[in-house]
């Protein structure tokens, strides 16, 4: 029983000994840092309580760039899914040219958020961007314009950008959770005369269950912390309407100098990202037990 | 009969086509606009065919320019150095530990895997002074090693987390029959359960590759001579005061990426090969 | 301290100095100023940091000719280690480094990065002695920012390595094809607004490059010259002792600016429409494509147009007078020692070789900006570098008109947050004027408060 229990132990030491050892003193030190003032004038702290914290879930910025960040983080996770998910599916079902057209959607995934940025920021330049051209002689547009300095179009722009980017992740996860299902099974069923459709609602979505719920949590979690696109596209603005919460948090440590409230934001962020990720999961697979 | 069958088979490959497109045209623009000199990319084309073509920014990409900061062969090394490293040692580490939370039960199961993915979703901004600290003190400030060490970290919890999913899903008959024949938790674990989670391990590999050849913030903070840069860093030369050279960076930005491309298409092989493997298992 | 006394002894000095140097036979301390020390006497370990100067003009071979050939050499027992980064990441790489306690050892700072550092104790003292050169050489404004709190006197915890101002750079075809004589340059703010209007009516092209990105300090390097034209202020740093805690934010001045950049974004729509979003890289790239006729900018930039785009008609201008003066930002960079280093005395000689004035005008002038000691200005490196640098004279006549940033610790909070987003109130519609320099003024009180 005891063997038993230890047992696991062994494989999963490495990999936690590892994440203590580099990990705790950092992670600590950040929470030990939100109960501390860091004024911008010593590089002494003092203890401040949940001073911190209060003005941290006071300050209108953040509580918009909380906003803005639910907005962008369901906007393209749900995409992303959708899209990886309708990918993975005709890609699977390709005879010829599979490699070829996987690797090319992959792409976008492999090549990096910081050249993505700057890509797409000039794809939208009003002036030589690609996407003005294209609109203005279609006539959607009557002349250019600046979709990023746009109050309205400019989260909805950059969060394009981000669904291009991560989409393939789910592409590529869904793939593999598609190949996991037995030939059999699909067979069978088609033999048995079920329409595509259906065999993929009734028979490959149970077997997909699991990936979908760990995709997304992924996803979600992994979208809520992007910082690159708005920090290089936008900068955050026009008026704070692109600021997600990892810039926030990168302004007010580098440009506020104020460490303690970064550290506090930071754990804000944390508490609601992992209340998200255990609500969702548990909730999720408690409710078919068969499939966990 | 015949209308019918185009009826059903066109829609999909037509929406695949434009997938393909969306994702593929932005690099036609970077192919393009690499292909040309800095100056012609100011007025208005429609077209994605360069003019007029020139060599002139990969070119540059090879000489090593000390005075402008940029040597990029330099820095591709460093970075394939870094990543190579980075993925072995993902995998290795990463493929026993979601073995472990997934076949195991132990004491504080929950709380650790838990606890391993609340590290991953604290913002790593918060982590650069105190890991410079850290660092600092164990003596591997601006080598490989900081960098390595601390993208196996990031790393990990996501590929733990991804991994166990897949280990959840074979179904534990096969080890189970193993283990009864004799076989060590060990050999069942290397020569039953890895094959059919090739798939996932293979994506995570993939994932890892990604994440540590891109990453930017913490290898600026950690790296401080340019001989160390990788090649995030070294894109950043391009954007100094001035007018921003777009040809450069898209040269660079493609240079870039054209080993990341190589290596997914190679995993991808092995890809289909393990899956192929995988479902006959079955 | 007497000027003549000082004179005397500084004189004592360089003789001295120059005799020893002579002695040891060393090629370059005849073009010193105050020479540099003996090269025996430097020696252990030094790391430096800099950023690099922009591609496309002599400065930056200056800088790596300066950091790998001349200073190693000047002192072989040295063990010298150097690095040049990018502009945006020096400052977060320097503020980590230094908050951890760790190299470098000296580092060079534009100048509104110099009060974080500053401000915090992390820069060590420098006096004159030490130096080996008055404080005088300096422009005071430059040496507000190297002072505790911008304090008008005091110790002084930076040497500033170069100044740099703004100017008005125009395209003379665009202006004669919008009918205004290409040889008369905007003289008040209100004529660059009128012009700007006639040029986009007439030709369809920009008139002026407006940069009002958000959590960008191009947005306010831009703005606060019109602001302080007005007489507007973010604090009192308009006067000539600045204290620094009287917040002027929601003066008359700034609300003048706030209307002008309204006029001419929201009412003529003279300007890019793509403002909230551009910095100078942006503007720079209309003008480039003669898309936009007026753009304030460094003087590094006509040298990259002379390179890119030969044929382009430039025309150089002193930014315009307001109704109270002319004001730009006083700009350029600081050297700063770390305040725990160990080895002071290299980190001095580096400086001191940095400020000769032969070097102090190829790494000044040559790059785009001005050498920051008075020797070097008036040397005859100066008139020859001056020569090839286009509008060098325009430049030279801006220095006096300098205005220093906010020298608080906060400060880079507000140059590039609350001004920028003061500004975008404005230009998106969002307040009028007024509201929005109260609302930026408040915020500034509570945050000096605090």
């Amino acid at each position: 029983m005891w063997r038993e229990r230890l047992a696991g132990l062994p494989y999963v030491m490495p990999a936690v000994l590892v994440i203590v050892a580099v990990m705790s003193y950092p992670f600590f030190y950040c929470i030990y840092l939100s109960f501390r003032a860091t004024p911008s004038y010593t590089t002494a702290t003092h203890f401040a309580g949940l001073a911190n914290y209060n003005t941290v879930l006071n300050d209108p910025v953040f509580l918009n760039s909380l906003l803005i960040t639910v907005i962008w983080t369901i906007g393209s996770t749900v995409f992303d899914i959708l899209l990886g998910m309708g990918a993975a599916l005709l890609v699977n079902q390709l005879s010829w040219f599979r490699g070829p057209i996987r690797a090319a959607l992959m792409l976008p995934y492999i090549v990096g958020y910081v050249i993505a940025s700057y890509a797409w920021l000039w794809l939208y330049q009003a002036e030589y961007g690609l996407i003005n051209e294209l609109l203005t002689s279609w006539g959607v547009l009557a002349h250019p314009i600046s979709l990023l300095s746009s109050l309205t179009w400019a989260l909805p722009a950059v969060i394009l950008v981000n669904i291009w980017k991560t989409a393939p992740f789910a592409m590529i996860m869904f793939l593999a959770g598609l190949q996991s299902i037995p030939e059999q099974t699909v067979m069978a069923a088609e033999l048995d005369g079920a329409s595509k459709t259906r065999a993929f609602f009734e028979i490959k979505l149970p077997y997909l269950r699991r990936v979908i719920i760990i995709t997304s949590v992924v996803m979600t979690l992994q979208n809520f912390n992007t910082f690159t696109i708005p920090y290089i596209m936008t900068s955050g603005g026009p008026l704070n309407h692109t600021e997600i919460v990892s810039n926030y948090i990168y302004n007010d440590a580098f440009t506020n100098l104020d460490f303690g409230g970064a550290a506090a934001a930071s754990v804000v962020v944390m508490i609601i990202l992992m209340v998200f990720a255990v609500l969702y999961v548990g909730s999720l697979t408690r409710r078919q037990p068969g499939v966990v | 009969m015949q209308v019918r069958r185009w009826l059903r088979w066109a829609p999909p490959k037509l929406a695949l086509l434009l997938y393909l497109l969306f994702a593929l045209v932005p690099f036609g623009w970077m192919l393009t606009a690499s292909l040309e000199p800095q100056t012609s990319l100011y007025r208005a084309h429609l077209s994605l065919l360069p003019s007029p073509v020139t060599l002139i920014n990969y070119r540059a990409l090879f000489t090593a320019n000390p005075v402008a900061g940029t040597d990029f062969p330099r820095y591709f090394m460093n970075s394939v150095i870094v990543v190579c490293c980075t993925v072995v040692l993902a995998v290795l580490v990463a493929v026993p530990a979601a073995y472990g939370f997934s076949r195991y039960r132990f004491f504080g199961k929950d709380a650790m895997l838990y606890g391993i993915l609340l590290q991953s979703i604290f913002p790593l901004v918060n982590f650069l002074i105190p890991l410079y600290i850290l660092m600092q003190d164990i003596g591997l400030l601006n080598t490989y090693g900081s960098l390595i060490i601390a993208y196996l970290t990031f790393s990990l919890p996501l590929n733990i987390w991804i991994l166990k999913s897949f280990f959840d899903g074979i179904p534990t008959d096969m080890e189970m029959s193993a283990r009864l024949d004799g076989a060590s938790a060990w050999r069942a674990f290397i020569e039953i359960a890895i094959p059919p989670a090739m798939p996932g391990i293979v994506a995570t590999a993939i994932f890892t590759f990604i994440l540590a050849w891109d990453e930017y913030l913490y290898a600026l903070t950690m790296i401080s001579t340019s001989s160390m840069r990788t090649l995030p860093l070294g894109i950043f030369a391009y954007f100094s005061e001035g007018v921003p050279n777009w040809s450069g960076l898209t040269a660079t930005a493609i240079a870039m990426s054209i080993p990341v491309i190589v290596v997914f298409l190679v995993l991808q092989k092995y890809f289909i090969a393990a899956l192929t493997k995988g479902a006959l298992k079955y | 301290m007497a000027e003549a006394g000082y004179t005397r002894r500084q004189a004592l000095k360089a003789a001295g100095f120059a005799a020893a140097g002579l002695a040891a036979g060393s090629a370059f301390t005849s073009r010193g100023f105050a020479a540099n020390p003996a090269a025996a006497s430097i020696s252990g370990s030094l790391e430096a940091w800099d950023w690099s100067l922009a591609p496309s003009i002599p400065g930056q071979q200056a800088q790596a000719e300066f950091y790998t050939k001349y200073f190693p050499s000047l002192y072989p027992k040295l063990q010298f280690r150097s690095t040049i980064f990018g502009y945006t990441d020096l400052l977060p790489k320097l503020t980590v480094a230094w908050r951890a306690g760790n190299l470098p050892d000296i580092a060079r700072c534009a100048i509104q990065w110099s009060p974080q550092f500053v401000g915090a104790g992390q820069c060590a003292e420098i006096t004159e002695e030490e130096l080996g050169m008055p404080f005088s050489q300096f422009l005071p404004g430059a040496l507000l920012s190297d002072r505790r709190n911008g304090a008008s006197e005091g110790a002084l915890y930076g040497i500033p390595s170069n100044n740099e101002v703004m100017f008005l750079l125009y395209n003379k075809s665009l202006f004669s094809k919008a009918g205004i004589d290409p040889n008369k340059p905007p003289a008040t703010w209100a004529d660059l607004v009128a012009y700007s209007k006639t040029i986009h009516d007439k030709t369809g092209a920009y008139g002026f490059g407006l940069c009002a990105q958000q959590t960008n300090g191009n947005t306010s390097y831009r703005f606060m010259p019109v602001a302080w034209a007005c007489g507007g202020q973010i604090f009192d740093e308009l006067s000539p002792k600045p204290t620094w805690r009287k917040v002027g934010l929601d003066g008359d001045g700034v609300v003048q600016a706030l209307s002008l950049y309204h006029q001419m974004f929201n009412v003529d729509k003279s300007v890019q429409p793509s403002a909230l979003s551009d910095n100078e890289s942006d503007c720079e790239t209309l003008f480039l494509d003669e898309k936009m006729a007026m753009v304030i900018d460094h003087p590094s930039f006509p040298q990259q147009v002379k390179q890119l785009k030969p044929d382009l008609d430039m025309g150089g201008a002193m930014l315009p007078i307001g109704p109270v003066r002319r004001a730009v930002v006083l700009g350029g960079s600081n050297f700063h020692i770390r305040a725990t280093t160990k080895n002071k005395p290299a980190a001095l000689a580096l400086m001191k070789a940095y400020l000769s004035p032969y070097w102090n005008v190829r790494l000044g002038t040559g790059a785009g900006s001005e050498a920051s000691t008075e020797a070097a200005r008036a040397s005859p490196e100066q008139a020859a570098a001056s020569k090839e640098m286009p509008f060098n004279d325009i430049v030279f006549q801006m220095l006096p008109y300098g205005v220093n940033v906010p020298l608080v610790t906060q400060g880079a909070q507000i140059w590039n947050t609350i001004i920028p987003a003061m500004i975008q109130q404005v230009l998106s519609g969002r307040s009028t004027p007024k509201e929005a320099a109260t609302a930026a003024a408040s915020q500034v009180t509570r945050m000096i408060a605090a």
